[in-house]
């Protein structure tokens, strides 16, 4: 049993290793890098891919492809040409780091019955899923912005938006986010979620944003 | 006011005393009837406004860079002189340094959405710090003095991709929409 065991063993060793004398194959993908400063690039999440620039001293290297890794020596030695890095490198070196990024911010639109500061029934109806996010993503940074039509001077459509905007703080408040962690701000009529000229009247602009990180 | 509105002041307060106080004292003046009214009260209520907006409210959104999102380790926040244990909620400023200890970790979102993590013996600073799309102000310039960062932009990077600086010793990074991770000295560093 023994016996057989080591002899399919050496069998086995010996065709190894005459496919490895006789292999022709693609040559083995180069090495990583050796350099100790890694600058690489990573699809997006939505599976497009950006860019970085690495400039210093020396010089300076675009990369554009995912995967790919500038490797710079020093702050007077230029760049080197970008590289495909393999994902399990990637991986290996900076898996846990990239692990931890946070969960993206999310958004809320609640809209407003003309002119002052209720919430219309629809929009109610969302502060809930405003106060799970805000538990979900423990948050202690909750955005609040104003918004208005273009009816109404400038000054007063400020004051409006603020207005809105600390409504919902007051409401979101009521169900037991900190103050603390709310910011509310007013854009007034500078920031219409539908194009609109002056003095219309569109309920898709009397608005805010509740955006919870 | 305009000691209350100095950075040493701020300082020198706790983070959830100086938010609640400043945001309070913005809600009780912004809840202030402003129906047309006797030109004199709305002129004080105006200077009201502008006063607390210029000298407190308006640097509340200001001096809040991001948070905190979670930490594993020992990590710290330098700020100023004083240096702090790194927590999951805590706020972030402009100019403060982070530190991840031998076994740290940690991960932050900036106010633009903007999202960060630093893996262990990590310093990063957050040199400047500007999200202001009404005026069309950015600024996102960060400092990576060692270690590793992972970065995923936000809409700084999408409004105003000239205004997103990474320094490293060996060399600068600018962006347009993405998301990478820069390793200083990691040849060799299990993870």
């Amino acid at each position: 049993m023994r016996a057989r065991n080591a002899a399919s063993s050496l069998a086995l060793m010996g065709a190894m290793l005459a496919a490895g004398c006789h292999n022709a194959a693609p040559p083995a993908p180069p090495p990583p890098p050796m350099a100790q400063n890694l600058f690489v690039l990573l699809p997006n999440e939505d599976g497009t891919t950006g860019s970085i620039v690495v400039t210093n001293a020396g010089g300076s290297q675009q990369l554009t492809q995912a995967n790919t890794v500038v490797a710079v020596d020093r702050a007077d030695v230029a760049p080197a040409r970008p590289v495909a890095m393999d994902a399990g490198e990637i991986q290996r070196l900076f898996g846990r780091t990239l692990a931890l990024i946070p969960t993206p911010e999310v958004r809320f639109s609640l809209y407003f019955n003309i002119g002052g500061t209720a919430l219309t029934a629809e929009s109610l109806a969302i502060l809930p899923k405003i106060l799970e996010a805000c538990k979900e993503r423990q948050s202690t940074d909750v955005s609040i912005i104003g918004h208005t039509d273009t009816t109404g001077n400038s000054d007063s459509n400020y004051r409006l938006g603020l207005a809105r905007a600390e409504q919902t703080r007051k409401m979101i408040e009521d169900l037991g986010v900190d103050s603390s962690y709310i910011f509310t701000e007013s854009h007034g009529a500078s920031d219409l979620l539908v194009p609109t000229k002056d003095n219309v009247s569109e309920p898709r602009n009397r608005r805010v944003e509740v955006v919870v990180r | 006011m305009l000691v209350a509105s100095s950075p040493a002041f701020h300082a020198l307060l706790p983070r959830s005393l100086l938010i609640d106080r400043v945001d309070r004292s913005v809600q009780n003046v912004a809840l202030t009837p402003t129906a047309p009214e006797l030109p004199l009260k709305t002129l004080l209520q105006i200077t009201v406004i502008v006063c607390l907006g210029a000298a407190v409210g308006g640097r509340a959104a200001e001096l809040v860079s991001g948070s905190i999102k979670a930490v594993q380790g020992s990590c710290s926040v330098q700020r100023g002189a004083e240096t702090m244990t790194a927590t999951q909620g805590m706020h972030l400023m402009e100019k403060d340094v982070l530190i991840t200890g031998p076994d740290g970790y940690v991960a932050v979102m900036m106010r633009d959405g903007t999202r960060l993590s630093l893996s262990p013996e990590t310093k990063l600073t957050i040199d400047q710090f500007t999200y202001d799309p009404s005026a069309n102000k950015f600024a996102l310039f960060l400092d990576l003095g060692r270690g590793v960062m992972a970065y995923v932009s936000g809409k700084i990077a999408h409004f105003s991709p000239e205004a997103v600086r990474i320094q490293t010793p060996v060399g600068s990074i600018g962006t347009r929409g993405t998301r990478f991770v820069v390793g200083l000295g990691v040849t060799g560093r299990a993870q």
